[in-house]
């Protein structure tokens, strides 16, 4: 790449080319020409991209503005944006809008002073006009009540509904805790402009109608909306289904919920709402759930978590998986195929739901999480490592080629070794033709020493413990995983199970990496990652 | 290079000096072969993405030069398009900034104050002035007395 045009400064060093890094068009436009920021005059200072610089004698280079938005990019804490914002202009019309982005109210008058933000204060009692400048920059609220509070008093819901209308950029609402009535309802009806909204832990109050919910639900047109824990002490009232006017008037969504009620009902209305992204915060009726998936073709991702394993009605326990040691446990009897969802991409679930859920799919993300709800009794049919293989039983993987799947993430140790199924013994490839990424969670459990022992070693002395632990991990999965030519990236997160230090030795990893011809078996790595340990390309190909 | 194609001709870098090149070569080299990273997603849409800050051990190493050289290095990177080298450097850079203050942030950069004193005492609090804070709580211990009188009735 030649380049063609730089400019150059006489009072510093600063270069800008056609074909540099980062261009500004791509990079913090908003920030830039976003007509309503904080300080208007600094627009000036950002449209000639740079900082005024404070002296001749000092370091004298300075940075184009791309490479401070890149810089700023970087940082996340709240305290080191908000000192960024206080350097000056240039950095403050960059910083605001992610400070001022996300703000909470809290309802409860006892927790004002403690919990609400200076920004909102000034806003709401001195009509301070800097603070009503920043408004602009609001895009997400919660209005936050405590436990045991009541009904907020509706004046003052009003007016935090009024500050909230001076907002024009606000399109996400969550109300936590809150006792939903029909003024507050009426108030809520005001942000019409909200495209999501969120009811967490709220109470249904004494007065609360389901008209009040299909009023409200007219108004918006929602693309995402969360119901989660509803609490609702009255015999009659709405419950969880009586909610579903805020999908149905919806075109594409994304749904949270806690309840199979709310989704079966929705797969009964006349004109079924196009699911584009569904989590399910409680699974327990295993077959009534993907019976009614088969209404939401339009899946794109699917995230399950507080499941539990399924129930056999005849053995008056859970069906098990093949291994099981507890004879009143037998094979799954069923699995659901996502065939039936075409479009689906993305699928978060337990670990175990490998053996539930079926092939063919054409999913690229599959990421597995270990909050399978069993009681203790089952937990070691359900977690111990003769359980947790790689197994050919797991048809969600191997019942057929995962022709696009992509990444495979938050793997238990256990399935760095196991056997896929006699048809591709071996070619782990075969299965997954398209795989680039793996990350292994490995977790060391206390072994025979004790553990007062285990909590006075030195990270070093705890790795020379652990170390045929880890050899063995390392060396299954190099066995088992490999030869896999797509992959380019591997991830072994490595804990120890009291959350102490632990330190690997370098020279020991690379030993191993090399004895068992690692780069030759997964050519295309860029990136391998062991605990903390990084090898970068360049560093694989060195083994 | 393969847009310019074979040729014997030197190629200018006027921006770039010597020191700084052979630093540039030398993380080129490095990461020879490695797959480009891929290109970021439109950020304008997401100002609240968390990015990592985590940099190898051998780019730490690398980059562990004083504070001129890193800032040429950056404007290097920039200028010459290497994506990879720049991100190691701005990481460097935002990692310097954690902790600091608004002054030593300005020292490190080497630019200055321009905001108006008024504008300072706003930014720095709001609401801005300690009478004001009393104001405000004894308004809400008004208020608190009021939402509990409410309570009771009830």
């Amino acid at each position: 790449m030649y380049p063609k045009a730089l400019r150059r400064r006489t009072s510093s060093k600063r270069m800008s080319a056609p074909n540099s890094a980062l261009r500004r068009s791509s990079l913090g436009k908003s920030a830039l020409t976003d007509p309503q920021n904080c300080f208007p005059n600094a627009m000036s200072d950002a449209d000639t991209g740079s900082a005024s610089r404070a002296t001749e004698d000092e370091v004298s280079i300075q940075f184009p503005t791309e490479i401070y938005i890149e810089i700023i990019s970087y940082v996340s804490s709240k305290d080191d944006l908000r000192n960024l914002a206080l350097v000056c202009r240039l950095f403050s019309s960059f910083v605001t809008p992610q400070l001022f982005r996300r703000i909470s109210i809290q309802l409860d008058p006892s927790k004002w002073l403690d919990s609400t933000s200076k920004f909102y204060r000034a806003l709401d009692e001195y009509q301070d006009p800097l603070a009503s400048s920043l408004c602009v920059h609001v895009r997400e609220c919660t209005l936050q009540s405590t436990p045991f509070c009541g009904e907020p008093s509706i004046h003052s819901f009003a007016r935090h509904i009024n500050n909230l209308l001076r907002m024009p950029n606000l399109n996400a609402l969550a109300l936590h805790l809150v006792y939903l009535t029909p003024d507050i309802f009426s108030q809520l009806s005001q942000l019409s402009g909200l495209t999501s909204l969120a009811f967490l832990k709220c109470h249904v109050g004494d007065k609360l109608s389901n008209r009040d919910i299909i009023s409200l639900a007219a108004h918006f047109r929602l693309e995402s909306f969360l119901l989660d824990i509803l609490r609702n002490s009255r015999e009659d009232g709405p419950g969880y289904k009586d909610f579903a006017p805020f999908v149905t008037n919806s075109c594409s969504l994304t749904l949270s919920i806690d309840s199979i009620e709310f989704i079966s009902h929705l797969a009964t209305q006349r004109i079924i709402p196009l699911l584009h992204s569904l989590t399910l915060n409680s699974l327990y009726d295993h077959k009534l759930f993907f019976e009614i998936l088969k209404s939401f073709p339009s899946l794109v991702d699917l995230q399950l978590y507080c499941c539990t394993w399924p129930e056999d009605p005849d053995s008056e326990g859970v069906v098990g998986l093949s291994k099981s040691k507890t004879a009143s446990r037998k094979k799954i009897d069923f699995a659901f195929s996502l065939s039936h969802l075409p479009n689906l991409r993305r699928l978060t679930c337990p670990i175990q739901y490998a053996y539930l859920l079926a092939g063919p799919h054409s999913l690229e993300e599959i990421s597995f999480h270990p909050a399978l709800s069993v009681n203790e009794i089952e937990w070691h049919d359900f977690f111990d490592d003769e359980s947790l293989h790689l197994a050919e039983g797991m048809r969600l993987l191997f019942d057929g080629p995962n022709g696009n799947l992509r990444r495979l993430k938050h793997l238990h140790r256990g399935l760095v070794t196991g056997q896929p199924g006699v048809k591709w013994y071996g070619r782990m490839q075969q299965w997954f033709p398209q795989l680039e990424s793996l990350d292994f969670w490995v977790e060391l459990q206390d072994s025979d020493v004790q553990t007062e022992l285990a909590n006075g070693e030195s990270p070093t002395l705890l790795f020379r413990r652990y170390e045929p632990e880890l050899r063995q991990i390392l060396e299954q999965f190099i066995d088992t995983w490999g030869p896999l030519k797509t992959l380019q990236q591997v991830h072994f997160h490595v804990m120890l199970w009291n959350l102490r230090e632990i330190s690997i030795e370098r020279g020991w990893l690379r030993d191993i990496l090399t004895a068992h011809d690692f780069k030759y078996l997964f050519p295309d790595l860029s990136k391998f990652i062991f605990k903390d340990i990084v090898y970068s390309r360049a560093q694989i190909l060195s083994l | 290079m393969k847009n310019v194609g074979e040729s014997d001709q030197p190629i200018p870098l006027p921006n770039v000096s010597s020191s700084v090149l052979k630093k540039v070569l030398e993380y080129c080299e490095h990461h020879r072969g490695e797959p480009l990273p891929a290109p970021d997603a439109d950020t304008s849409q997401d100002d609240t993405r968390k990015r990592t800050t985590d940099i190898s051990e051998w780019d730490q190493k690398f980059i562990t030069v004083d504070q001129e050289m890193l800032f040429e290095i950056i404007l290097a990177a920039n200028y010459l398009d290497i994506k990879s080298l720049l991100d190691v450097g701005c990481k460097t850079v935002a990692n310097m900034i954690k902790g600091k203050t608004p002054e030593e942030i300005r020292k490190l950069f080497n630019i200055v104050n321009d905001f108006t004193p008024e504008e300072e005492v706003r930014l720095l609090a709001l609401p801005h002035s300690y009478h004001q804070l009393i104001l405000s709580f004894w308004h809400h211990q008004a208020q608190i007395k009021k939402e509990n009188e409410w309570a009771e009735d009830r």
